[in-house]
């Protein structure tokens, strides 16, 4: 079957994740064949999260003691003392909340189970040597590296574990051709996103990487619990639709697999 | 009253001095800003909607706050960043370092390039993570153009972000 023709706007969008179901999951096909849309798709994403980074510093800084007086008033109303960033703001919660459910433009149906996995998984301290650095520059869409930490990643470690890298599978899956795919997530602890990725394995004993998403780390709850719902989430659900994604296997199942060689 | 919102504007303030700062290209200008939007914010608590986003809510008092300066300096677009030179040289710890911090310098000035309409959408779009329906709320503006600015935008700013590569 020949795929649709999807505009630049188009895939865009998709990666925007300001797509309904069935356009997503049109565009979604198109870019599982297509390598130049998917290069498009990729450049569209390295360009937001490029301007995520570049204006991301005053997302570091507390809020002054002197704006804070302002908004507040005299009262004393509100959590006073150490402007941390991390500590959690009661209206901070609430926003949280109103922002995930503004973003979401559907709920996709495929996998609620992995995306259920996904909560609860807290940005757990990872060091990366050399410094900080993108979470996606770790997953890129592609083969990835046999030499590569993503790649030894989805060889060795069990659904739940985490890589020294900050790469941590979340389930295994066949997909509609019976390939052998894992979902993972990449957390290094100092990025300003993180990122979340498909990687199928392919005959030569690669994984290649379907689609990776980035999610601003702003996303991440003030108890550090990673969001189902988000643009982000969004186009991974419509690549795993795009994929024919089975359920997760049991771990028992993946134990096995993962013994074999994944064969 | 408002307690409650006002103690989620509070939390609120880092995204809006981010969405400020890309919208005027300047740190200083961005948090000047922020807090005129918030003391203008607070002066009509009563026009905000319990039920709808605050932070679309602030989103559009930023940016209509900007749209009021620039209209009232008589110019656009030339404010520059006189306090970029100065972040290169603050950090400028290792060569990797210098080099992602030049990369992002060049995806600044790119932006600053855009028209303010384009660059107040791909804020939202691209940095804020916002639906192209929301945004299009938040800046009161049809959806239709918001897709049209977004287009317009991107199709600047691609191919001048992959010369930086």
């Amino acid at each position: 079957m020949m795929p649709e023709k999807v505009s630049e706007e188009q895939i865009a969008a998709y990666v925007d994740g300001s797509l309904d179901p069935a356009e997503a999951a049109t565009v979604a096909a198109a870019l599982a064949q297509d390598e130049s849309l998917r290069a498009y798709a990729e450049e569209v994403r390295q360009a937001s999260r490029l301007l995520r980074e570049a204006f991301e510093e005053p997302m570091r800084e507390p809020v002054s003691a002197d704006l804070r007086a302002t908004i507040l008033g005299s009262s004393g109303l509100g959590p006073t003392g150490s402007p941390d960033r991390g500590a959690a703001e009661p209206g901070q919660v609430v926003d949280l909340a109103q922002v995930r459910k503004a973003r979401r433009p559907w709920v996709g149906m495929a996998l609620a189970a992995s995306i259920a996995l996904v909560i609860g998984v807290s940005a757990t301290s990872v060091m990366i040597p050399g410094g900080p650095q993108p979470a996606d520059q770790v997953a890129m869409v592609g083969t990835a590296p046999v030499e590569g930490p993503l790649h030894q990643a989805l060889e060795a470690l069990p659904s739940g574990r985490i890589s020294n890298e900050g790469i941590q599978p979340m389930l295994t899956f066949y997909d509609g051709s019976d390939r052998i795919c894992r979902e993972f997530e990449v957390i290094p602890e100092d990025a300003v996103e993180l990122a979340f990725g498909i990687a199928c394995r392919t005959g030569d004993q690669r994984w290649d990487v379907e689609i990776v998403v980035t999610a601003p780390k702003g996303e991440v709850g003030p108890d550090g619990f990673v969001p189902a719902s988000g643009p982000g989430a969004d186009a991974l659900e419509a690549m795993l639709d795009a994929l024919g994604a089975k359920p997760a296997i049991a771990p028992a199942e993946e134990t096995e697999l993962l013994d074999r060689g994944w064969r | 009253m408002y307690e409650d919102i006002k103690v989620e504007m509070v939390a609120l303030v880092p995204r809006l001095r981010r969405f400020a700062y890309a919208i005027t290209g300047s740190q200083d200008e961005g948090e000047d800003l922020v807090q005129a939007a918030c003391v203008k914010a607070l002066d009509r608590l009563d026009q905000f909607k319990p039920g709808t986003r605050l932070d679309s809510w602030m989103f559009r008092i930023v940016q209509t706050t900007w749209i009021d300066r620039v209209r009232s300096r008589g110019r656009r677009g030339e404010l520059g960043d006189p306090d970029a030179l100065d972040r290169i040289s603050d950090h400028g710890v290792g060569a990797r370092a210098a080099e992602d911090r030049l990369t992002l310098e060049r995806v600044r000035a790119a932006m600053a390039q855009l028209p303010e309409d384009q660059r107040a959408v791909l804020a939202l779009v691209a940095i804020e993570g916002y639906s192209y329906k929301a945004a299009a709320e938040a800046l009161e503006t049809p959806l239709g153009t918001v897709m049209s600015r977004l287009a317009r935008a991107r199709s600047k700013l691609l191919p001048l972000l992959k010369e930086s590569e």
